[in-house]
This record gives structure tokens, C-alpha cells and sequence, in this order.
């Protein structure tokens, strides 16, 4: 086992992959989209902080769930159906397929339960003032504390049993 | 003339023999994939999961607006599926070639021109790829499902034009009796088929 903080190592290497993207994906796009199109922008700064806030717990709490996902590496040998099973779900149920309010609304309900929309569907409707933002906010945060808690709970069980295996 | 690679016998007649080989490389990779039964059920799990994911959403989509550009949900569902089930042929039986670029990039390609056997067939049989079956039943089944709720059928002469068309186009003779395999995108008609409103 290597000396540092195998969490934060893997926090780290994933902020870094969303900066890049945001920063060499979406921050163009939406540029040239603004250029080309009438787009829909946040009508006061604080909106934009607000979204910005939004776009940073969304990418804790993506970490979270794929830090949840990989992990069951530990117990489970076969991740590759597991991972495109939850591709599936997570690209249904965030919102990135489609919104949610185009979806029936016992599946809206049901989504918005769950912690996949404050991956997706928060941050976008933090963009467009929809709703009430302070709670869609309050949301996120509270999924991505149960995720930090809960990846670094089950961590701890996977490395005490990789430890029993190794000794 | 010499290439470097085994490619001198493609036309040497022993193009049986090298199929053959091929055949049987590629029925170790699928009884190597059939070992690992539950990786192998999921995977197929997986991918009908993605694409019932897509379908799922597609048809959401058509709840809130009835029709885009003039098609309806079930014509769009059935062209969907059409197209994937084109495209999950062309993953299986060619899964080495999309992983062509990588197989070069790590210098496997040198050890395939290395050996007597034709390096197309080689390429072909270094991989494939059977978890987009799941999909490709699935969506078979789509297609069939709205063929029979949108009243498609596919005529036969329609059929016919498609293959000649392919058939032309593969020996480079565009223009001449140019075949309209797409339909001509005019109103509802969809693909070498034509359809009543249901």
C-alpha cells in the first residue's frame, strides 16, 4: 500500500479530469453556442455563483457514485457489465438523456429521490433559475456527504479485507 | 508482388485454409467469452440497458411533443432500432477493427504482419465482441414490434433496389441508374419501405 491518502488521491486525479473537461469541452461549446444561438444566460451574477456552486457538488457527488461503483471492484470480479448496467441507469435518471420534467411524473418523483440528478438535472436548472436553487443546492450537499461518508465507510471495509487476503 | 506481411497468399488459393483459421480463432475468443458465464450475462444485461435506456427516453420524449419534423415516436423508435441493429452487425463481426488504432499504437500490429497469414483476416479475428447481441435482439424485437404497430412492410422489390444499389455503388458506378435507397426523405416514407397509416 502506497503512503498517501488513497481517497484523496483519487478525489484529486478526478477534480483534475472534470477541469480539464469543463475547461476544454463545455466552456467552448457554450461559447460558440452563445455566439451561433440565442442562448438562455443567468440574468445576475449571483445566479452564475449560484451555478457555479452547482457545478461543484455535481462533480463531488458524480465521484461519489463512480467512487461507490468502482469500489465493488474489490468484491465483485466482473465490472464491466456493472459499469455500462450503470451507465444506463445513471444516464436516465440524471437527466442527461432527457430532462426529467419530460418524463411521467411518478419517474420524475422517483428521480428526484435519488441522488443521480444532482449530477446532471440540479446544476442545469441552478442555470436557468428554475424552482427554488437554495434547495436544489441543500440537495446536492446532503448527497455528497453521504457519498464522501459512505465511499470512504466501504473503503475502509474493502481495505481491511484486502488486508486478511494479502496477510 | 511482395508486401511485407503475409498477404501473398490472399490470391494463392489458400484463402479456405486462412478462413478457416480465422473461423477458429474466432471460436476460441467466443467459447474463451462463454467461460465467465456471469461477466458474459452481464454485459448482455448491460447493453440492453443502454439502449432500453435510449428507448426509454426517446419515447418520454414523445409524450411532451406528439411529432418532430413530421415523424411520429413509434417511426422514430423503428428507425432507431434499424439503425442499431446495422451497427451492432458491424460490432461483432468487426470488433478487432475497432480496435485497430489501438492494436498499432501498441505495436501488436508488427507481431499480425510478422506471421504467414493474411493480416485483414488476423485483424478480424483478434476479436469479438458479443454483448451487443443483447441489444441487437432487443431491438430486432423493437423493430418488429412497430413494423406491426406502424403497419410497415418491406416489399420486396424495395429489397431488391437496396442490394443493387449497394452492389453499384461497390463497383463505382454512382450516377448511372441511380437507386433511391434513402427514401428520398420525402414525407413518411421510410427506408425501402413503405407504410399506411396505422
Amino acid at each position: 500500500m502506497k503512503p498517501f491518502n488513497y481517497y484523496g488521491y483519487w478525489v484529486a486525479r478526478d477534480v483534475g479530469r472534470a477541469g480539464a473537461q469543463i475547461l476544454m469541452r463545455g466552456a467552448p461549446t457554450l461559447f460558440i453556442g452563445a455566439l451561433l444561438y440565442d442562448v438562455a444566460m443567468p440574468d445576475r451574477p449571483g445566479n452564475w455563483l449560484l451555478f457555479g456552486t452547482s457545478v461543484i457538488l455535481a462533480i463531488g457527488v458524480s465521484f461519489g457514485l463512480r467512487f461507490l461503483l468502482n469500489i465493488s471492484a474489490f468484491w465483485l470480479i466482473y465490472v464491466i457489465g456493472i459499469g455500462s448496467l450503470s451507465a444506463a441507469v445513471i444516464n436516465l435518471l440524471s437527466g442527461m438523456l432527457l430532462p426529467l420534467t419530460f418524463f411521467p411524473g411518478w419517474f420524475e418523483t422517483t428521480a428526484n429521490l435519488l441522488p443521480f440528478r444532482a449530477v446532471i438535472m440540479s446544476p442545469i436548472q441552478a442555470y436557468l433559475g428554475q424552482g427554488n436553487v437554495a434547495l436544489l443546492l441543500l440537495g446536492q450537499a446532503v448527497w455528497l456527504v453521504i457519498l464522501i461518508f459512505g465511499g470512504l465507510g466501504v473503503l475502509g471495509v474493502a481495505t481491511r479485507c484486502v488486508v486478511v487476503q494479502g496477510g | 508482388m511482395r508486401r511485407i506481411g503475409g498477404d501473398r497468399r490472399l490470391f494463392g488459393g489458400d484463402v479456405f485454409e486462412e478462413l478457416a483459421i480465422c473461423r477458429r480463432l474466432l471460436g476460441a475468443k467466443v467459447r474463451g467469452q462463454l467461460q465467465y458465464r456471469v461477466s458474459f450475462g452481464l454485459q448482455i444485461v448491460g447493453n440492453v440497458a443502454i439502449h432500453g435506456a435510449e428507448l426509454i427516453a426517446l419515447l418520454a420524449l414523445f409524450r411532451t411533443f406528439n411529432t418532430l419534423g413530421g415523424w411520429s415516436g413509434g417511426e422514430v423508435a423503428f428507425l432507431y432500432a434499424l439503425a442499431y441493429i446495422s451497427f451492432a452487425i458491424a460490432h461483432i463481426m468487426a470488433t478487432g477493427y475497432g480496435q485497430f488504432g489501438r492494436m498499432i499504437l501498441r505495436g501488436d500490429f508488427d507481431r499480425v504482419l510478422t506471421r504467414p497469414i493474411n493480416p485483414f483476416l488476423q485483424v478480424l479475428a483478434s476479436d469479438l465482441n458479443l454483448r451487443h447481441l443483447g441489444g441487437m435482439l432487443q431491438l430486432i424485437a423493437a423493430v418488429a414490434a412497430q413494423a406491426r404497430l406502424l403497419d410497415v412492410t418491406i416489399e420486396e422489390p424495395a429489397i431488391e433496389d437496396i442490394v443493387r444499389g449497394i452492389y453499384e455503388d461497390g463497383l463505382g458506378d454512382r450516377g448511372a441508374d441511380s437507386t433511391d435507397y434513402t427514401g428520398g426523405r420525402t414525407g413518411h416514407s421510410l427506408s425501402g419501405a413503405s407504410q399506411t397509416p396505422g
